[in-house]
């Protein structure tokens, strides 16, 4: 059985193999191989020079938008890095805030627990300058339930807190002052 | 328009050039250019038959060397790399703009009657050129993608987006298409002085 033309056209392993013991199918591939040849002869066709001015025009093109497109990336990235920054050191500003005002409250809650106790043992002295910073402190209080109640800022709040503790520190002078006199 | 006798995907780019074209030496690319524009504009052409469209090919053929030349590997397959990314855009371009008359799958069963290669027919044919132009264009890529270019049924298949049953019988049927084009010619007489 000889190969058909469509074999002849690629011929597989064992179709290959037919070809060594087959001189007829031989011969049709030799007709083949020189048609081929002649098909790989035909003459190159000359390319207008003018190409390849417009293949450089269009790389610089693609590649400028590609430029822009990196770069749009680039700055999203840089944008997306610096807000991240921002939350990161507004989140630790307003952790740090609330430390402070934390700190602040543990503080003036210590020092008016010291004056009580002074107070409590009768160490503590009713000048008049200590009755006007009671009158201070009981002020301040309003203010500070006030912040609370009308939600304010912990600026706010930590100010009024730091007002407070002045006003001890205020009284617990006033005392320590006395008591070195009387010493 | 014709220069020189033999396709050039074959030739060689030396390897220093190669990697200078990769860091995007124009220079290099421009040489490039010069060693494969033609073979390509060649293959694009005879397979189209239509020199504007081939221009265009060619063009988006370098575009696409010049953008994935840094990504290439390998010094040898050069040629055979520009020649499979102007196969692939020609094959696209023609079906993208439906000038390819695809083969329907009934007609599949086609076979030759196993005399095609009897006789050396295409020996005596004055100009294969325009033999090759009467062809319908799938017939004329496919037998130039696998007579001339060596691209297996597979390949072609692939190509086309087809099976390899569509590669084996539009090639059969392009060169009997071919012997009767072949044929023709050479009973009709020579116009050499006909006005």
């Amino acid at each position: 059985m000889h190969l058909s033309d469509e074999q002849l056209l690629e011929p597989d392993a064992e179709q290959l193999d037919h070809l060594k013991s087959c001189e007829e199918c031989r011969y049709r591939q030799g007709n083949l191989l020189s048609m081929r040849k002649s098909l790989s002869r035909l003459p190159e066709l000359k390319m207008e020079r003018s190409v390849w001015r417009n293949v450089q025009v269009e790389h610089q093109m693609q590649s400028s938008v590609k430029e822009v497109r990196v770069w749009r990336h680039l700055t999203s990235a840089l944008a997306a890095s610096i807000l991240a920054l921002v939350s990161f050191l507004v989140i630790n500003e307003f952790k740090d805030s609330h430390s402070e005002l934390d700190s602040l409250v543990s503080e003036n809650q210590q020092m008016y627990a010291l004056i009580e106790r002074l107070r409590s043992s009768e160490q503590f002295e009713y000048k008049v300058s200590v009755k006007l910073s009671q009158i201070q402190l009981d002020e301040i209080d309003l203010k500070i339930q006030k912040a609370y109640l009308d939600s304010k800022s912990d600026k706010v709040k930590t100010e009024l807190w730091k007002e407070r503790k002045l006003i001890l520190q205020n009284m617990l002078s006033q005392h320590l002052e006395k008591k070195s006199l009387s010493i | 328009m014709f220069g020189k006798a033999v396709l050039g995907f074959g030739e060689k780019v030396a390897h220093t050039l190669i990697d200078r074209a990769r860091k995007g030496d124009l220079r290099a690319l421009e040489v490039i250019y010069d060693t494969y524009a033609n073979a390509c504009f060649s293959l694009a052409y005879r397979i189209s038959d239509n020199y504007d469209l081939a221009q265009d090919i060619t063009q988006d053929v370098f575009i696409k060397v010049m953008t994935g030349i840094r990504n290439f590997r390998g010094y040898e397959e050069l040629g055979g790399w520009v020649r499979r990314i102007v196969s692939n855009e020609t094959i696209n371009r023609i079906r993208s703009t439906q000038r390819l008359h695809l083969v329907g799958e009934d007609e599949y069963f086609y076979e030759s009657d196993g005399d095609l290669f009897n006789n050396n027919w295409l020996e005596s044919c004055q100009d294969l050129d325009k033999l090759l132009a009467k062809l319908p264009m799938n017939s004329r890529a496919v037998l130039l993608l696998h007579e001339v270019e060596g691209f297996n049924h597979k390949e072609i298949a692939r190509m086309f987006d087809k099976s390899e049953s569509f590669s084996k019988v539009t090639l059969s049927r392009a060169f009997a298409q071919l012997r009767k084009y072949a044929s023709q010619q050479k009973r009709e007489p020579s116009n050499a002085f006909k006005r």
